[in-house]
């Protein structure tokens, strides 16, 4: 029973990242309908610039805002190099599949680069509150935990506050329902299409700071995060911001659930491939549901 | 000589590939036999030849048919591990061992296909990430007959003899490439490339898509299960590293780089595969960047890869004039101009049994989207040869009987009968085979094809290609092409798109997009039209021809549900007129009973007097 809500907790931590990658990929989609599959190496290059700063004695405040800050830059540079130049270019694909492939590609340059800078050592962060360790009853929860899970609650929290409540919010979700309308009425959407990068990648780099003040980080976790965010986005179904918290819940779950009661060395791809499963077979309930043929696609556009 | 190339010039396509193609292979295993070549150039020559069978494969899926899986790398790995492990275990030879994997990739891969391919393009790009990560863990749970996860050793080379073994897979690989070409040239490349450009139109015309994609999808990794088989024996070593989501990066890179919609593609691809790594050998620790950077490039600058830059750039260098005046000039002359429509072809309408006679009826049909009620007990019957109009303001609900009729639209009550013979349950594809075609509002133009090659699409209902006839060209399905594309030219010439038809359909006026549509839903040789706004946007004059296209449609016996807009046109051209409002039929009789009718006054014209016919 501790193991059980033990691994409840755990699975909390990895949501944190999950749904705060899943903004992104959700923002992508939705402003611009393309899958920012570098999401993943913004964190990975939030994680790494924090911990360096740590490392180089910097205040935790400087370091804080320079991953956040790198990550976003690097967000953008995604979207003026990859995204927006191939879109305007005519790939055969169409949008989502010309945007996976680029930005899977970006996510390797990305990567690659922050190996020629910080090699392939993984880092060690001091832990923010030292080994403070929270007792309930028979469950530890880390005070270092419990702030990544609160960051990225804050995290979420602004954003949304962001969406809803500014100008610069109206125009990203008036972009969302549609772009001709949008800069129709003075929207200028390529601006606001770079800012709403630039906050994809600043929600991935506080993943990343999160995560990273709980251990450690290394050059090399961003793949993996961007599958695992964006599987996270996938089940609670692309662009719905509503349902991704708790689909990132059960991936973080399951995930640490496996490497807990399984092999740890295939953990995480077990955990990867039960989701994909429960992917698939949504994919084909959903299909049932509507009558069981090609209607549903019928219905979207032959009108 | 001169004869041999005036020989060669009036032949088909398909002949001089064949010859091309016969030659390369016999050169290659010559060269191969004659071991010029010491061990290690004759491994990566043949690494090159594997990797054109792969490349093909993903080529075929993705480049083609539109449908990225990254789990074409998982059936590269079962081909390797299932051949090594019979060779090494049973003592089998690579053919029989070989053989066993490449059926069991096929049959696996079907399996897969069915449950993957009901997912939109790209949720399956990520859902077919399972079977990759798969591959470590199921060779760690395989122990010694997989190797773990320092993999297998000692796979053998057949004769041990790297130069023979390379005169072998050069002569698969062309064997390969002969085949892939037939296919993607024929009736099946056109309905995948269909798929790729609109799945919508594709299935109105009677393309099975689903089923499509899965054929696709197992031809693929069967070819990728026979790359895997091929590859084992090059090195004699394979492990769970050699086959990872690491691995498919670069394939995917090179497909794209290559040019995905070639086969030619597939083989430019393999080079850089195998090549670049070796130029790249003092880079190796930034390999990868390299490939991306690559893939970012040839996506930003080259989206049709280097075979596609090659073919803008002859384009470019060798205008459409040289090549084509000649033929242009010779077609105007013999057929009528643009917007004129030409003389009747052979005939519109199949020539049909007792079931030609049978009519359309549509009884009682109700739907709702939600809270919205968009058809209440409608009920249409429609003959042969009758030409019926369909109006109504706009809301009413016209386009969506026509998506009941065409079946993409499943009603929630009431019946549709062709004769005696329930449609309800049947898919659009279906329809179209039974005899109904339709137009759409909106365009829907496989915009990347040429316009005979649209038309060509609606053939397939005819053409009944089955891959392997088509994949070998087997003397009748040649036949039938041929005589398909003579047909699909007579429909062009008689809607007046006859000099484009060797033009690429996009960047067509609007106008000839309409009579295009029109073209290639004929095609399909129905028996019910159903034509939606075929004059909207168009010119009076276009209008006029369209009129005549109508009345001709329709004296071949074909039966016409037109909706449209233009009132004074659908009251020229049909007989009887229905008009909803509100998803209601509201009126039904000749055009002069409709204008007199007070709710149809009321509902459609909005004003109180009645409108002059």
């Amino acid at each position: 029973m501790t193991t059980f809500l033990q691994v409840l907790i755990g699975g909390a931590v990895f949501a944190a990242a999950y749904s705060l990658i899943g903004i992104g990929y959700n923002l992508a989609y939705s402003t611009f309908r393309v899958i920012n599959f570098a999401q993943g190496q913004l964190y990975m290059l939030g994680a790494m610039v924090y911990v360096t700063a740590l490392q180089a004695r910097l205040p935790v405040v400087v370091a804080v805002l320079g991953g956040l800050l790198v990550a976003g830059v690097a967000g953008v540079a995604v979207e003026r190099v990859a995204i927006t130049p191939i879109l305007s270019h005519g790939f055969k694909h169409g949008t989502i599949q010309a945007s996976l492939l680029a930005t899977v590609a970006a996510g390797i340059v990305i990567e690659n680069a922050a190996r020629l800078i910080w090699g392939t050592n993984q880092r060690h962060a001091e832990p923010l509150f030292g080994s403070v360790v929270i007792q309930a009853g028979s469950v530890a929860i880390g005070a270092d935990q419990l702030t990544a899970i609160g960051g990225a609650l804050l995290g979420m929290l602004a954003t949304w506050l962001l969406l809803q409540r500014t100008s610069i919010g109206l125009q990203i979700r008036a972009i969302a329902s549609n772009p001709l309308g949008a800069s129709l009425q003075g929207v200028r959407n390529g601006l606001v299409i770079s800012f709403s990068f630039f906050l994809s990648g600043v929600l991935g780099g506080l993943a990343g700071i999160l995560l990273s003040a709980l251990g450690s980080a290394s050059v090399s976790v961003g793949l993996q995060l961007s599958i695992l965010g964006l599987i996270a986005a996938m089940l609670g179904t692309l662009g719905n911001m509503r349902r991704l918290i708790p689909a990132a819940y059960v991936v973080g779950v399951l995930q640490t659930a496996f490497s807990t009661y399984f092999s740890t060395r295939f953990g995480d791809d077990l955990a990867l491939v039960v989701v994909l499963c429960g992917l698939v077979v949504s994919g084909l309930w959903v299909r049932r549901a509507r009558g069981g043929r090609t209607v549903s696609l019928a219905q979207q556009s032959a009108v | 000589m001169s004869r041999l190339m005036t020989t060669l010039r009036s032949s088909s396509s398909f002949q001089r590939r064949t010859v091309g193609l016969a030659l390369v292979g016999v050169a290659l295993a010559a060269l191969a036999f004659a071991q010029p070549f010491n061990n290690y150039q004759a491994s990566i020559l043949t690494w090159i030849g594997v990797e054109v069978v792969v490349l093909l494969g993903f080529n075929l899926l993705f480049g083609t048919t539109g449908q990225m899986a990254f789990s074409h790398i998982f059936f590269v790995a079962l081909g390797a591990y299932v051949s090594a492990i019979l060779m090494l275990k049973a003592n089998q030879p690579l053919v029989v061992a070989g053989a066993i994997a490449v059926v069991a990739g096929a049959a696996i891969s079907a399996v897969f296909g069915f449950l993957l391919l009901r997912l939109r393009a790209f949720y399956l790009a990520v859902a077919s990430l399972i079977l990759p990560l798969f591959i470590p863990a199921l060779a760690t749970v395989g122990g010694p007959l997989t190797g773990g996860l320092s993999g297998l050793t000692g796979v053998p080379i057949p004769f041990d003899s790297h130069s023979i073994y390379l005169g072998t897979v050069a002569v698969i690989a062309v064997v390969c490439y002969w085949g892939t070409s037939n296919l993607l040239s024929g009736a099946i490349g056109r309905a995948w490339a269909s798929i790729r450009e609109d799945e919508i139109a594709a299935q109105a015309l009677g393309i099975d898509v689903y089923r499509q994609k899965i054929s696709a999808y197992v031809l693929s990794s069967g070819m990728a299960t026979l790359g895997g088989v091929l590859y084992g024996p090059i090195f004699g070593f394979i492990s769970p590293t050699s086959f990872g989501l690491n691995t498919m990066l670069p394939i995917v890179m090179a497909s794209v780089v290559g040019g995905m919609t070639w086969a030619i593609g597939a083989v430019v691809g393999s080079f850089v595969l195998v090549y670049l790594p070796e130029l790249l050998d003092p880079f190796v620790d930034i390999a990868p960047l390299i490939y991306a950077v690559l893939l970012l490039a040839a996506l930003r600058f080259m989206p049709d890869g280097i075979v596609g830059g090659v073919r803008h750039l002859l384009a470019w260098a060798k205008p459409v004039i040289r090549s084509r005046t000649g033929k242009i000039a010779l077609l105007q002359e013999r057929e009528a101009p643009v917007a004129t429509i030409g003389p009747q072809p052979v005939a519109l309408a199949r020539a049909r049994t007792s079931s030609s006679q049978a009519s359309l009826t549509v009884k009682d049909v109700d739907l709702h989207y939600g809270g919205l009620h968009v058809l209440q007990n409608v009920s249409v019957d429609l003959c042969p040869g009758e030409v019926r109009g369909l109006i109504g303001p706009n809301g009413a609900g016209k386009t969506t009987l026509f998506n009941v009729i065409s079946g993409f639209a499943m009603p929630d009550s009431g019946s549709i009968h062709l004769g005696h013979e329930d449609l309800i349950a049947l898919p659009p594809s279906a329809r179209a085979h039974r005899g109904i075609a339709r137009t759409f509002q909106a365009t829907h133009i496989f915009e990347e094809m040429t316009v005979l090659e649209n038309v060509l699409v609606g053939m397939h209902v005819h053409l009944r290609p089955r891959l392997f006839p088509l994949a070998i060209q087997l003397p009748a399905v040649r036949r039938k092409e041929s005589a398909a594309r003579t047909r699909a030219r007579q429909l062009l010439a008689w809607v007046g798109l006859g000099d484009l038809a060797d033009q690429p359909a996009k960047g067509l006026p609007f106008g000839s997009l309409k009579r295009l549509e029109i073209a290639r839903a004929l095609a399909v040789e129905p028996d019910f039209l159903l034509l939606d706004e075929p004059a909207g946007g168009l010119h009076p004059t276009e209008v006029a021809t369209l009129e005549h296209i109508i009345a001709s449609i329709s004296a071949s016996g074909i039966g016409v549900l037109l909706v449209e807009h233009n009132v004074p046109f659908v009251m020229r051209v049909c007989g009887k007129i229905l008009v909803l409002d509100h998803g209601r039929a509201i009126a039904e009789g000749t055009a002069a009973e409709i204008a007199r009718s007070p709710a149809v006054i009321e509902a459609y014209l909005g004003q109180a007097h009645p409108v002059a016919v």
